[in-house]
């Protein structure tokens, strides 16, 4: 799921405070303050603030506030170093301290809130908008703010509900306008949602803030996405990245071509974001299409250096909450894991002791499996109560069909409440739920009437894994021709994307065995593996439905050469050669096997 | 094996159960079989939750390790649930597949019945949350799985064959090592502390103890019951008979529950000795694992007073404190303790006072001011430290410290101690090794200001301290050709020089073959740690007569500033100190500048090693966390105020002096408690022996030695029963033991009651007593014999 970005307010307003300070300092009298006075810890905690002495500053603003204690000017200013540390936590507890002493200052209510959100604790954060709202109805960074806060919160009708009132009161702008957006789109409310980013984008190219324009760019590109108007999210996101190099765009983009299995083109797009993200998003993105091409290894790296940065503070410029965040990485590494234990059960071996390795580390990669998966159903259910406490019904079932995939009966019953929903506001979606409950039901006609209704250009993704469904249903039903066919053209969309699922390439095999020695043996070898390894082989009297051809020639120097074509044209798909290796002709056969599928046939660059 | 006993045992619990159960009719057996169910006795009930604490424990510990998934109510509920299974199923004398079968069908037999109950509940109740009862059902539900398995099972197989428990015991043993790999290393991630940890191991082994005792009282009261009670007790009666044996004879008297405990538990004794003595272990070896020059304390770290060379060391990334200094330097060093006593084969270690009045080891409890020795070239230095993990009564500070100013912690701190030193800081840095011109520059202009002319000026005593260097020829032969006439900082110098560029830096520094590291490292490997280089420094220095010593404490260089990890900026010079930064130096004594550091470490890594160290991962959360926290409470912080001196008397001295020894002593209470024990029972049983060695009277003496023949005979649980006469007993010993007693209770019998009693009938019990001793030595091995004498056993019985 993307989520909407806004802009940093909060660092430009802090900013600001901090220049004028600075000017104010460089402004005073000439004569200096007289030792210890008022104007003297000011004037000094300035310099040392200006040559960036911050333990002097420290120091000075500490002995200040306790010779000064009825000064509000000594706790901001410490509060405000803290908060351009990036240490929220210690400037609340500043900002606190001086709202003690003026209850109604709006610039430390302001920053109060701003800390509270920065530190993910939304409540708190809309009770300090409430109180600076009462002070200053016409305080419309406030105003945005609160509608962000709740927009995050799920709290749609109450955001919505506020920036009207203040596009009433303020005229449009393009900050309410960029929110209100965002609101309408998590109310499937297609039209407002457009007009509203429109008008934002509007304004803020109008003001010339180009970096403002790409962000409500970027958001309409994921309502257009939606919304399943996959060529207008396109053309969004690349405006996006026409007005400058911001990370959003990109990412969008990225998302976008995943979408129509781009590997490359995909990779290339997050990469680039990830150059200018603050946030883990483009991390998310590159491991979610390393797992979707099959490098499922490179995937749970990346996850677990994400796992490893606790700094979730940029949290609050993204319609998203900490929850999610991990929900969706032990999502990821459920998935991961679940692929790496398939690989292992299908791995090609040398023998008996290689096969005991090979069952010891499935069943680690199982647990693991089990451990993420139990750790992402519980976030899962964290989320899907959100929502509920909020009514918003469509996103609580369709998180409830999520973490209840292993329960048919129950997800099914899910899977249809918002499909009921859904449907009517946006019809395009109706295909995925037909996936979702073709899945569920084990239902052979409702997941080819899920194919046909996917867009065969923008929903490649989403044909995978109807066809990943489609081909156990269809093997069970006997159906071995038209499942075949379904592997070759999933093989075709994605070949990373077929084994880690224990699936594999319907293969005609072509044996050349120059090697006298490996002749008796190696035929049977490889065909055993190759169908260990997921992959139907022909055989005289069934050779239908299958669409590539593997040919394998192990020369008489021990080497192997291998070439992957199609049968209809003629055409190679993937060729090579290994080097001769040493071992039994079982081992040397498993090596090469792995070579062959891994390296080669399965790969994805 | 467990088999056939239960065959046996089967077709007598038929033969004996058959009766009642036909007198009874078909009708009434289901009923009367769960009423025995329900019925257990005292020991039977304490021997069942005794075993089931320390499985409990072993499933708990298990499931520690999926805290964030899995729910203990679950587990708990779940355990309590299958323990009450086996013991229903035993106790409904169901067949042993029988029972395997149905205990494997059962849960998923429960699953399948909840599962429409679920449906229903979701029908009933309709809402988007039903659905979750599935989900979250199966969470705790097949992870649970194996967990059933082992607890049905050993309960089962206690319950029905006593024989088991012994291997139940055994196999919670190992158990136990598969549940704590994660817990290998030194380390501990289950628990918040090693001491919860080792506390958690001990109550696990002393349920484990308890269980065997419990089992064999539990055995004697079945094997009492009569045999007609029940088909379970009496198929009990045969399981228990060898375990029963000595005790559960007609006539004889009970073995009373509690005394029968409490003699078990001096097991316990040499169980907390070795306890202390893994806990040795594992502190010396969790000081390997962080670096050599660390030592855990039980609960913190601090540095070692001895350090040796280790053949292999690891580093560790634990935080120990945080520095907060002014004014920027390339790196600080910090001194813990000062390490001038030198004993070839052992290492450098703290000695007597003397080389300690540069620095004391403890922080004092209040503001104190230190004496400024008035060295040149040295300038005030402020330092605060907030100790995190390391002893919380030790002062670390920089060269010279002057001033200590202890500070009040705040209330809930997370830091063991907060302190303020001013130090005497020496400006001019330590040479570095450069190449080039540049270097030749240096060498020749860098730190002239060190040079003076003329032996040290120091006290005679001290001197031949610091100048010890073990009469090492080769170090001195090294040291010679190293350096070539000069001062004495120009032959400091190039020690300094050749140790940095010749010798590599190196965690795996390699075994001597002759045992000296020391040899090994200068003229062999040319690689090891920090402490290879302070040791060949300091004894090369004084092989040349430089007084020098090895220092032990941290370096800290701006890597380990707060913010270098993650932002760019300086942040309040605050500086981390981790486990990793323990390091040692040298310090060499100057005329005119007093004790000056030099880092002879290389920074070169030896060839095909890494350094595996990554700094400051995963721990940012916690460093944020300590930091807010000082950055809340620093500016309340108060200097601890010195409490007013008051005159002692002589009274108040002495009782001071009373209750510092005494609580000196108590510090070794691991050792002294045990020593104690052993000697009141050695002295308490040996007293009849004394006795006769120094008695006079012939018949008295022949009384004591009988006596001190009893206990030695009881000490072993042969105690005589109440209804058994003096000779009864002995000839029972002899029968049972082997032990040759029945002569001496004969000769006893005559001093105590016959008239005529003379010389040879002495003569005759010193013989009888010897038989005795030899019949014993035959029949019991050392072991036993010594747990014969310090079990205390028996202490309590009159003994005649």
């Amino acid at each position: 799921m993307k989520h909407r970005t806004r802009h940093g307010t909060a660092r430009i307003l802090v900013g600001a405070a901090a220049a004028a300070v600075l000017l104010l300092g460089t402004l005073l009298p000439v004569l200096p303050a007289e030792e210890n006075s008022e104007d003297w810890y000011y004037e000094q905690a300035n310099r040392a603030l200006t040559e960036e002495n911050y333990t002097r500053a420290l120091d000075l603003l500490t002995e200040a506030k306790e010779r000064y204690p009825d000064t509000t000017l000594f706790d901001v200013m410490l509060a405000d170093l803290y908060f351009n540390k990036e240490l929220y936590a210690n400037a609340l507890e500043e900002y606190l301290h001086a709202e003690t002493k003026q209850p109604r200052d709006t610039y430390v209510l302001n920053m109060t809130a701003m800390c509270y959100g920065l530190l993910n604790q939304e409540d708190r954060a809309l009770d300090y908008y409430r109180k600076i709202l009462d002070i200053d109805p016409h305080n419309m960074d406030a105003t945005d703010w609160m509608g962000w806060v709740y927009q995050k919160t799920y709290q749609l009708r109450k955001a919505e509900e506020l920036l009207l009132d203040a596009i009433d009161l303020f005229g449009m702008r393009a900050q309410l306008a960029g929110t209100l957006g965002s609101v309408y789109a998590d109310l499937y409310e297609y039209d407002k949602s457009s007009f509203y980013y429109h008008k934002a984008i509007e304004l803020s190219l109008e003001e010339n803030n180009r970096g403002r324009a790409a962000i409500y760019y970027y958001n309409l590109s994921i309502l257009e996405k939606n919304f399943y108007k996959f060529s207008r999210a396109f053309a969004a996101c690349q405006n996006a990245i026409d007005l400058g190099e911001w990370s959003s765009g990109k990412r969008m983009k990225g998302t976008l071509l995943q979408m129509r299995m781009e590997y490359a083109a995909a990779r290339r797009e997050y990469e680039n974001a990830d150059l200018y993200d603050d946030s883990a998003y483009s991390k998310i993105d590159l491991a979610g299409l390393d797992l979707e091409f099959g490098n499922l290894k490179a995937a749970r790296e990346r996850v677990y250096s994400i796992l490893d940065s606790k700094d979730l503070s940029w949290l609050l410029y993204y319609s998203s909450n900490t929850n999610e965040y991990y929900e969706r990485l032990y999502g990821l590494l459920a998935e991961i894991y679940r692929g790496l234990a398939e690989e292992e059960r299908h791995m090609p071996r040398e023998g008996l002791l290689e096969e005991l390795g090979g069952f010891v580390q499935w069943a680690v990669y199982s647990l693991q499996s089990w451990y993420y998966d139990q750790k992402y159903r519980l976030a899962g259910i964290k989320t899907a109560r959100a929502y509920l406490e909020e009514d918003n019904m469509l996103r609580a079932y369709k998180e409830l069909t999520d973490i209840n995939a292993d329960y048919p009966d129950v997800a099914l019953g899910y899977c249809l409440d918002a499909e009921r929903i859904e449907t009517r506001m946006i019809p395009g979606s109706a295909p995925g739920y037909l996936l979702e409950r073709g899945g569920f039901s084990r239902s052979v006609p409702l997941l080819e009437e899920a194919l046909e209704g996917f867009d065969s250009y923008w929903q490649k993704q989403e044909i995978s894994r109807a066809l990943r469904k489609l081909v156990p249903l269809l093997r069970q039903r006997g159906e071995t021709s038209r499942a075949r066919a379904a592997l070759s053209r999933l093989y075709r969309l994605n070949p990373g994307g077929l084994f880690r699922y224990g699936m594999g390439l319907p293969l005609e095999l072509s044996l050349e065995i120059d090697d006298e020695k490996a002749r008796a043996e190696a035929g049977a070898c490889f065909t055993e593996m190759l169908r260990k390894a997921g992959s139907d082989i022909s055989a005289p009297g069934d050779t239908q439905g299958f669409e590539y051809r593997l040919r394998l020639h192990w020369q008489a120097g021990g080497g192997l050469d291998f070439e992957l074509t199609e049968i209809t044209t003629g055409r190679p798909v993937r060729r090579g050669v290994i080097p001769a290796g040493t071992g039994s002709v079982r081992a040397r056969c498993a090596r090469f096997m792995r070579q062959v599928l891994f390296d080669s046939i399965y790969a994805v660059r | 094996m467990f088999t056939r006993f239960k065959a046996r045992a089967g077709r007598q619990a038929e033969r004996v159960g058959g009766k009642t159960a036909r007198r009874a009719g078909e009708d009434g057996v289901t009923a009367r079989r769960i009423k025995h169910a329900v019925h257990m006795s005292g020991a039977e009930l304490w021997l069942f939750a005794l075993r089931n604490a320390a499985l409990y424990f072993l499933m708990f510990n298990a499931y520690l390790h999926l805290k964030d998934v899995l729910n203990p109510l679950f587990l708990s509920l779940a355990f309590a649930c299958t323990a009450l299974l086996a013991l229903l199923m035993e106790k409904l004398r169901l067949r042993f597949w029988a029972a395997l079968l149905a205990a494997a069908v059962f849960p998923f037999a429960l699953r399948a019945l909840l599962f429409p109950v679920f449906h229903l509940a979701g029908t009933l109740f309709p809402g988007p949350g039903a659905g979750l009862l599935f989900l979250l059902f199966d969470k705790d539900f097949f992870p649970f799985l194996p967990v059933y398995a082992v607890v049905w099972l050993f309960n089962f197989m206690a319950l029905r064959y006593r024989r088991f428990v012994p291997f139940e015991i055994l196999a919670n043993i190992l158990l136990l090592i598969p549940v704590f790999l994660s817990e290998t290393g030194f380390r501990t991630g289950l628990y918040p502390h090693p001491s919860y940890f080792a506390l958690s191991v001990i109550a696990f082994v002393l349920c484990e103890i308890l269980v065997l005792p419990v089992a064999g009282i539990a055995a004697a009261r079945a094997g009492r019951r009569p045999a007609g009670e029940t088909g379970a007790a009496a198929d009990k009666q045969a399981g228990a008979e060898s375990d029963v044996k000595s005790v559960a004879r007609d006539g004889e008297r009970p073995p009373k529950t509690l005394r029968s405990l409490l003699s078990y538990l001096w097991v316990v004794i040499p169980l907390i000795l070795v306890f202390f003595l893994l806990a040795r272990e594992y502190r010396e070896e969790s000081g390997k694992h962080i670096g050599g020059l660390l030592r855990p304390t039980l609960f913190q770290l601090d540095l070692s007073r001895l350090i040796s060379l280790q053949s292999e060391i690891e580093l560790s990334d634990d935080l120990v404190l945080l520095l907060r200094t002014d004014g920027k330097q390339a790196k600080y060093l910090l001194r813990r303790y000062i390490l001038g006593k030198y004993q070839p084969g052992k290492g450098f270690e703290s000695g007597p006072r003397g080389e300690m009045d540069d620095q004391p080891s403890a922080l004092p409890d209040y503001t104190v001011n230190l004496p400024d020795p008035g060295y040149r070239g040295r300038s005030e230095k402020i330092q605060e430290y907030y100790l995190v993990n390391f002893d919380s009564s030790a002062l670390v500070a920089m060269n010279y410290p002057v001033r200590v100013v202890p500070y009040e912690n705040w209330a809930s701190s997370s830091f063991a101690r907060v302190y303020r030193v001013s130090s005497r800081v020496f400006g001019v840095p330590p040479p570095t090794v450069r190449s080039g011109l540049l270097g030749a520059l240096v060498s020749m202009f860098g730190n002239t200001v060190l040079e003076e002319t003329g032996p040290p000026r120091m006290d005679p005593k001290l001197f031949e301290y610091y100048t010890d260097y073990g009469d090492d020829q080769d170090i001195l032969g090294l040291a010679r050709s190293i350096t070539s006439g000069g001062g004495n900082y120009g032959k400091v110098n190039a020690i300094y020089r050749y140790l940095r560029s010749n010798y590599y830096y190196s965690l795996h520094p390699g075994v001597s073959e002759t045992g000296d590291q020391l040899h090994h490292f200068l003229f062999v490997s040319k690689k090891g740690y920090c402490s290879y280089f302070a040791f060949a420094m300091a004894l090369l220095c004084r092989s040349l007569g430089i007084p020098a010593r090895v220092v032990v404490g941290f370096y800290v260089g701006p890597r380990s500033q707060v913010p270098a990890f993650y932002r760019s900026e300086e942040l309040l010079n605050f500086y981390e100190v981790r486990a990793y930064q323990a390091h040692a130096w040298v310090e060499v004594f100057f005329n005119r500048y007093g004790w000056i550091e030099f880092d002879p470490t290389s920074t070169t890594l030896a060839p095909g090693e890494e350094f595996n160290i990554i700094l400051g991962t995963g721990d940012e959360p916690n460093l944020r966390k300590l930091l807010r926290e000082i950055l809340n409470n620093r500016e309340h912080l108060k200097p601890r105020r010195q409490e007013p001196r008051r005159e002692e008397s002589f009274f108040a001295r002495i009782r001071n002096a009373l209750v510092n020894g005494l609580s000196a002593a108590l510090g070794l209470w691991y050792i002294l408690i045990p020593a104690a024990y052993l000697a009141v029972v050695l002295i308490w049983k040996s007293y009849p022996y004394l006795r006769y060695v120094l008695g006079r009277r012939e018949r008295r003496r022949i009384k004591h030695l009988f006596a001190w023949c009893i206990t030695l005979a009881g000490g072993t649980g042969n105690t005589r029963a109440n209804t058994e006469s003096l000779l009864e007993y002995a000839e029972r010993l002899e029968r049972e033991r082997g032990m040759l007693l029945t002569d001496l209770t004969r000769i006893y019998l005559k001093a105590v009651f016959s008239q005529e009693f003379g010389s040879t009938d002495a003569r005759d019990a010193k013989h009888a007593y010897r038989e005795f001793i030899r019949s014993r030595k035959t029949g019991m091995n050392m072991f036993l014999r010594l747990a014969a004498l310090f079990s205390p056993r028996g202490l309590w019985r009159k003994r005649i």
